[in-house]
């Protein structure tokens, strides 16, 4: 049996003090102001129609701008908990149903749409801005996700890709028709879908335990 | 943080309780050695317990528990000291026994183990050496078919290349009784070949 007694009296040695980390809802709290912050700010750079608020549809704009955040905000939240060793992220069930209200009013604005199918290349600029508005929220989490590093990089950061991605389409809603077609919603998924891949390549290493 | 305190042994009889260790990592994650070093002495053997339900190899055994006392190092400002301290661990436990088991899977799909090709490298006459030992050993094995008398011949005249008649004289036979010797023990050699490699 190895003694360790010499790696412990040096770990010892070295040990000063450190700060604590924060509970995850605090401190997913604190991280998405700064992630929507510089997606808004990359999305200046877009030419962006504002959603009509006065039309009798606002309200599913509404829904749909809240929904999207707080499921940004919940994933957010599970990627810096599972970060933690020995936390689990658990999926509760008002998250299962905030999903369930998302995708069904991406359902209701496609059943409304006069094309619900759509054209090829008709979701192209909500790809363009869901990706551009997400690049600097991958930053922003793997930043977040480095105050303590994870025994799980993949899992943590599928949990911050998707959180980068509901914030992502937050934002969207906020510049998009009420209805869309099917191929637009494919866009919305697929320029999530890569900004996750994209959140594990960038961050894999980054955050490492 | 304290000099004297730092370098003092804890005595395993010594070793923290249980329920002690989140108020002794608390007082380690704010900067207190001591508390720090009795918290990690005491978890030593538990980490051992559940890297070894693990891994078998002894060796890696222990390098996972080194592993896993400089990650609890590190991330050790993660821990919530209002919670128990095991799951904690064991998490970290876990963690860095999967990494090890699939980094030794990984070097062994990569690895050749060749002895002969490992001595090689090691010692470039090593391969001839070898082949001097194999070829002893195979000669060893034929001389022993033959009578004594036809095998002292041969390793006097074929393999220690004296003459016929410094053979003779080391014998005490004559010269012709030595040709006669080594004739029979040769023919003998040559069928026993053709016998066994066809």
């Amino acid at each position: 049996m190895v003694d360790h007694d010499t790696l412990i009296d040096t770990l010892c040695d070295e040990a000063a003090p450190v700060r604590r980390v924060a509970p995850a809802w605090r401190r997913a709290l604190g991280w998405t102001p700064v992630a929507l912050g510089v997606g808004w700010l990359m999305t200046q750079l877009l030419h962006r129609a504002s959603t009509d608020w006065t039309g009798p549809l606002a309200g599913v704009a509404a829904a749909n701008i809240l929904l999207s955040l707080g499921l940004g905000i919940a994933a957010l939240m599970a990627a810096l908990s599972v970060s933690v060793p020995g936390r689990v992220a658990r999926v509760s069930g008002w998250f299962v149903a905030c999903l369930a209200m998302w995708l069904g009013l991406a359902v209701y604005s496609i059943g409304i749409a006069r094309h619900p199918v759509g054209q090829l290349g008709h979701g192209s600029y909500c790809f363009t801005f869901v990706l551009v508005a997400g690049a600097p929220m991958i930053a922003v989490t793997v930043l977040a996700l480095r105050r303590t590093r994870s025994l799980h990089p993949v899992r943590s950061l599928t949990f911050a890709g998707a959180g980068a991605a509901f914030l992502s389409f937050g934002l969207l809603a906020f510049c998009h028709p009420i209805a869309m077609s099917a191929i637009d919603f494919a866009g919305h998924l697929a320029a999530g879908i890569l900004l996750g891949a994209l959140t594990i390549a960038i961050g894999r290493k980054a955050i490492a335990a | 943080m304290n000099d004297t305190l730092s370098s003092e042994k804890v005595a395993p009889e010594n070793a923290a309780p249980q329920d002690a260790w989140p108020a002794l990592m608390r007082r380690a994650q704010d900067g207190d050695q001591r508390a720090y070093r009795l918290v990690l002495r005491a978890l030593v053997p538990v980490v051992r317990v559940r890297v070894r339900r693990r891994i078998f190899d002894d060796a890696l055994a222990e390098d996972v528990v080194q592993d896993v006392l400089m990650t609890l190092h590190r991330l050790r400002h993660t821990y919530d000291p209002a919670l128990p301290l095991l799951p904690w661990v064991s998490a970290i436990v876990s963690a860095r026994a999967v990494d090890a088991l699939r980094r030794q899977g990984r070097s062994r799909g990569r690895e050749i183990n060749r002895d002969e090709t490992l001595s090689g490298t090691v010692d470039p006459g090593a391969a001839a050496a070898f082949d001097a030992i194999g070829a002893e050993r195979e000669l060893a094995g034929m001389l022993n078919i033959l009578p004594d008398r036809q095998r002292q011949m041969i390793e006097l005249v074929k393999l220690q290349e004296m003459t016929l008649d410094a053979a003779a004289q080391e014998s005490r036979l004559s010269v012709s009784a030595v040709k006669s010797l080594l004739h029979r023990a040769i023919t003998r050699l040559r069928e026993h070949g053709k016998q066994t490699h066809g």
